[in-house]
């Protein structure tokens, strides 16, 4: 990925939102792009079958962080590792070069709309072993907002 | 998981055998063969023929099947009963079958050549007959051994060099001219390990085989970037490690970081040229 974002700065109408792109210091970072989100074909991915395939990974400008390897064991051969790449959303900027470098015919890894192909979890569930990661003080205010609205459905309601 | 040794056809064994012999019967009393069965039994001899096979792109040894149709290899796969991959590869033997046919293959001699199509450092690689590229050879040969004599001479050889074609170098290059400068690529790698072997373990070979790797506790990975090169015999030592992560450490030693370095239990980087210090 290019580094400095030369067309978001180019652009005359602005397209880009460079005030996206700002991290922590005010410096604008590529990394925060959200381009998409890339999501793997389970049943096409080679690596997926125990075959040592890291090709996606290898691509990925931020290796080990937007794809990581996951380690598993394989029951049919009994002694070999699988070596299978994961996508972090909260990494990946959804910049294709994964999707370039699998090796199959049409790759088993792509990119699609962060909005298509993300799920989302329930305002009132917190994972307690990564409340670090989670924005719990947003979660909160997010539930409170949702409770306001609330009303309880009456039984005619639920059952017709 | 189910395997198909043949790929699908409409003939089953016994339709193949009655319409041979109805061909060949058809062939002597002179009958016109119709063009269905003629047809049918082409597609039969045309059939993927599968033969064992040793993935050449390391040396794991991963064992695959190769599938041959008219002489040229149309497909491949792992050998689910090889011991060493158990039908596995990595991305360099998922290609097997295609880097055959790369457009960069060297299939024939080529010679840096000018425009005269004389031999010229300078000049651009054209293709020439294996005869041109001998006597191109046999001229640069006696030139050098004319002026420079055994001195001027070398022959860098392979270590892929069965024991015959090896006594018949050794013996043409110090017989025949006389000169000590032969050498095999083996010196570049090998020849270090063995002093090392012989040093540590008593033997000039590794001592261990890969059956080994999921009786071992703890691996010591020194100099070797296992992931990257021999990524199928990583797996199963990574395998181990899974089999039982608290009792199985891996170590691993190298001068730069590289993939077998993620993760492990020790990764030692080295200064180059600061690695025998730890053999004391």
């Amino acid at each position: 990925m290019c580094e400095d974002v030369p067309c978001a700065f180019a652009c005359p109408t602005k397209a880009f939102d460079i005030e996206f792109l700002k991290n922590e210091k005010g410096e604008v970072d590529i990394n925060k792009a959200r381009m998409g989100i890339v999501v793997v074909d389970y049943n096409s991915c080679i690596a997926h079958w125990g075959l040592q395939c890291d090709a996606c990974v290898r691509a990925c400008p931020l290796m080990h962080k937007a794809i990581y390897m996951d380690l598993k064991r394989n029951k049919r051969t009994g002694k070999h590792a699988m070596l299978v790449p994961v996508v972090d959303p909260e990494y990946c900027t959804g910049c294709g070069l994964c999707e370039h470098a699998c090796p199959i015919d049409k790759p088993a890894i792509y990119v699609l709309p962060r909005e298509v192909a993300l799920g989302k979890i329930g305002k009132h569930y917190v994972r307690g072993w990564m409340e670090q990661k989670e924005n719990v003080e947003e979660k909160i205010r997010e539930r409170e907002e949702e409770l306001k609205r609330w009303r309880p459905k009456t039984p005619e309601e639920y059952l017709n | 998981m189910e395997q198909k040794s043949k790929s699908a056809s409409k003939l089953s064994w016994g339709d193949f055998l009655k319409l041979s012999a109805a061909a060949a019967a058809a062939t002597t009393v002179g009958m016109a063969i119709p063009e269905e069965a003629k047809a049918a039994l082409e597609e039969v001899s045309s059939e993927w023929q599968w033969d064992k096979a040793v993935c050449r792109f390391c040396g794991t040894g991963c064992g695959i099947m190769v599938a041959t149709k008219n002489d040229r290899i149309v497909a491949v796969k792992g050998d689910p009963l090889n011991p060493v991959n158990r039908g596995l590869n990595c991305i360099k033997g998922y290609f097997t079958a295609k880097i055959m046919y790369g457009e960069d293959r060297l299939t024939k001699p080529l010679l840096r050549m000018n425009e005269k199509g004389e031999f010229d450092k300078k000049g651009k690689f054209r293709p020439v007959s294996w005869q041109k590229a001998y006597e191109i050879m046999v001229q640069k040969f006696k030139e050098a051994y004319s002026e420079l004599g055994p001195e001027g001479i070398a022959m860098f050889s392979s270590g892929q060099h069965t024991i015959m074609e090896r006594y018949a170098a050794a013996k043409l290059w110090k017989a025949g001219f006389r000169s000590n400068n032969i050498d095999p690529n083996a010196r570049h790698c090998m020849a270090s390990a063995v002093a090392a072997f012989i040093q540590t373990f008593g033997i000039d070979e590794p001592a261990g085989c890969y059956d080994d790797i999921e009786l071992t506790d703890t691996f010591v990975v020194w100099g070797s970037n296992m992931a990257e090169m021999h990524p199928v015999l990583w797996a199963r030592v990574l395998d181990r490690k899974l089999s039982d992560p608290d009792r199985v450490k891996i170590v691993v030693l190298s001068t730069f970081r590289h993939m077998t370095m993620d993760g492990m239990d020790i990764d030692i980087l080295l200064h180059p040229e600061t690695g025998s210090l730890l053999h004391v």
